[in-house]
């Protein structure tokens, strides 16, 4: 009898010993109504929409709060006229938002443009991404803050459009650290 | 330096008109590749690549098409030569559709040349060794642990049987009976289940080995740590985030502004891959990996996004299809969580709660994300009021009230339940 109840611990504990060792599935949930509520999930699959996508575009037209439209076009000329026209605003050109700038700029610019703007990032060092200029003057005299702001928007060369990764007051306070970059590779 | 041997310079050039249609490796000028090479990095590579179209033509054979005064003048300054009326200037300025390239005064007539010879020379390719019917032999170290435990089992299992035989062997010498293996394992067995004290110790080791897996099995229920489901696009952190030292907020953007962390959508990857499309990418013996293609996990992106490979643009009127990435980090829906609160307000690193991303080539939940967890957290994790003005006279009311002990999330109620459960 002992040796029964002996062989069957055993066995018990060696079955629960193997539960759930496979990481590709979540594993398992018991009474989970409370875990999963009838609401969509963030990008979860939808029947509802034509499309398949919970994640549906705003109505076309629709202006959220506090946008700045944006109208330069994304081509030679309206590059050349927010480089000439397009002004940066005067509450982010002072010394206030700099910080800030300087965070932001290490997320989003650092890895190609390098910490300093010499253009020496870690992208460019293990030569992943060329070309990318240093901001000094002598490189690229004609920039002006309009015209950085004019490539985050819509990108230029190799470099990709920013504007979904940036809001209006961020671009603004990352330009305002370039510029400070630009003063200080001279 | 031009003018020192511009005689020479004429010479040979008039020696490239001669030999121009017979061979493409005979150049007027004389520069040097390998600061040609760095050169270009610096100043072309953005837009240009030797074989291919980038954002302006591919370069290689470019001193075949246009002579070498045109091409000092073009790189030097091209708008000035477009306005001088220069036809072929102003064909090439609009078959890329009005795209300007940069002036580069700077550079000298030698670094021109110094380019231009790159160009003509191209990179010098590695030279493979073994290179046997082209394929390369690379000896591979496998992983022979499991062989070795079922050999090592074997062998010990072979002794055991040979001493069992041997001891047979012993008494049948000694005229006694033989015994059988399997009668001799009963004999170990039977005094083993009549000696009390080794039973009791061994239901007591049995019995916490049951409980403590039955805690586990019941406090597993609904908990994922670890989970690491396969994705539709093997893509690596620890390339990205690791490697390249690209910030985790760069691609998750909305951690810093919503509740969720965001999955990148594709035109953040085409932000690098309208660049990089990995067919430069080299194994070990330094051969091209994919044969010049594009890696397959990156046409993945070019796929699901309608990126044109061969006319480098997106494609008009495509049906655009989501990359169905498989969600990892399932917080329970009864418990309310916000990143952007936690990444900015409290400043944590991403690495606190999602451990070294930057080293796993594939994400697994490396948080439990239990309750217990969470309330360790806050009852641990400093406030962080420096540089924060908002919380500024809050702060010092509460210093005054805590007497100068450190203020931790739980003592502005980071452990109510409403806080998180409503």
């Amino acid at each position: 009898m002992k040796r029964i109840t002996f062989v069957i611990v055993l066995a018990a504990s060696a079955i629960i010993a193997s539960c759930n060792t496979d990481s590709t599935t979540p594993g398992y949930t018991y009474f989970d109504d409370m875990y999963q509520s009838p609401s969509l999930e963030t990008y979860e699959p939808s029947a509802i929409f034509a499309n398949g996508l919970s994640a549906q575009l705003p109505v076309e037209g629709t202006v959220p709060r506090g946008y700045h439209p944006y109208e330069y076009a994304n081509s030679t000329e309206g590059y050349e006229s927010a480089r000439t026209g397009l002004m940066a605003p005067e509450e982010f050109m002072g010394e206030l938002g700099l910080q800030e700038g300087e965070d932001l700029y290490n997320i989003f610019c650092d890895h190609c443009h390098g910490e300093k703007g010499d253009g020496n990032g870690p992208l460019v060092m293990q030569e992943k991404i060329l070309g990318v200029p240093s901001y000094a003057a002598s490189r690229l005299p004609d920039i002006t803050p309009g015209s950085m702001y004019h490539v985050i928007m819509h990108g230029k060369g190799i470099m990709g459009s920013h504007a979904s990764q940036l809001t209006y007051d961020e671009r603004w306070k990352i330009i305002r650290y370039v510029v400070k970059l630009r003063e200080d590779q001279e | 330096m031009y003018t020192k041997s511009k005689s020479r310079r004429l010479a040979s050039f008039l020696l490239v008109v001669v030999f121009m249609f017979s061979s493409s490796s005979v150049q007027a000028f004389e520069g040097d590749a390998k600061n040609g090479k760095k050169l270009f990095k610096q100043n072309c590579a953005s837009c240009h690549k030797l074989d291919k179209k980038l954002v302006g033509p591919a370069l290689t054979g470019v001193t075949d098409k246009y002579s070498e005064e045109w091409l000092l003048q073009w790189i030097r300054n091209n708008a000035e030569l477009r306005a001088s009326g220069d036809e072929d200037a102003i064909d090439i300025f609009e078959e890329y559709n009005g795209s300007v390239m940069s002036s580069f005064t700077m550079l000298s007539n030698q670094d021109i040349f110094d380019i231009l010879t790159y160009t003509v020379e191209g990179d010098q390719k590695p030279v493979l060794a073994d290179v046997v019917g082209g394929a390369v032999v690379v000896a591979e170290a496998k992983d022979y642990s499991n062989q070795i435990t079922i050999g090592l089992g074997l062998l010990l299992f072979v002794m055991v049987m040979l001493l069992a035989r041997m001891k047979n062997t012993l008494r049948l010498v000694q005229g006694e009976e033989t015994v059988s293996i399997l009668d001799e394992a009963g004999w170990f067995w039977g005094r083993l289940i009549k000696n009390k004290r080794i039973v009791t110790l061994a239901t007591v080791l049995v019995t916490i080995v049951f409980l403590n897996q039955l805690y586990a099995l019941m406090m597993g229920v609904g908990q994922e740590q670890n989970y690491q489901p396969e994705q539709p696009i093997a893509f690596s952190h620890a390339l990205h985030a690791g490697e390249n030292e690209i910030d985790c907020n760069y691609c998750h953007s909305s951690a810093r502004h919503s509740k969720h962390s965001g999955i990148p959508s594709a035109n953040v990857c085409m932000n690098c891959h309208m660049y990089v499309d990995g067919s430069e990418i080299t194994d070990d013996a330094g051969a091209l990996k994919y044969d010049g293609d594009n890696s397959p996990e990156i046409a993945k992106i070019y796929a699901a996004i309608g990126w044109d490979v061969e006319e480098r643009g997106y494609i008009e009127d495509y049906e655009q299809q989501p990359i169905k990435w498989v969600r990892i980090h399932n917080l329970p829906d009864l418990a309310y969580f916000n990143h952007s609160q936690h990444v900015n307000a409290a400043e944590l690193e991403c690495q606190e709660c999602h451990g070294p991303v930057e080293t796993m080539e594939e994400v697994y939940q490396y948080s439990p994300l239990t309750m217990g967890w969470c309330i360790n957290c806050h009852r641990e994790t400093e406030v962080q009021f420096e540089q924060n003005g908002y919380y500024q006279d809050f702060h010092a009311e509460l210093t005054e009230e805590y007497h100068g002990e450190k203020i931790t999330a739980e003592k502005i109620g980071g452990i109510e339940c409403g806080k998180c459960h409503y």
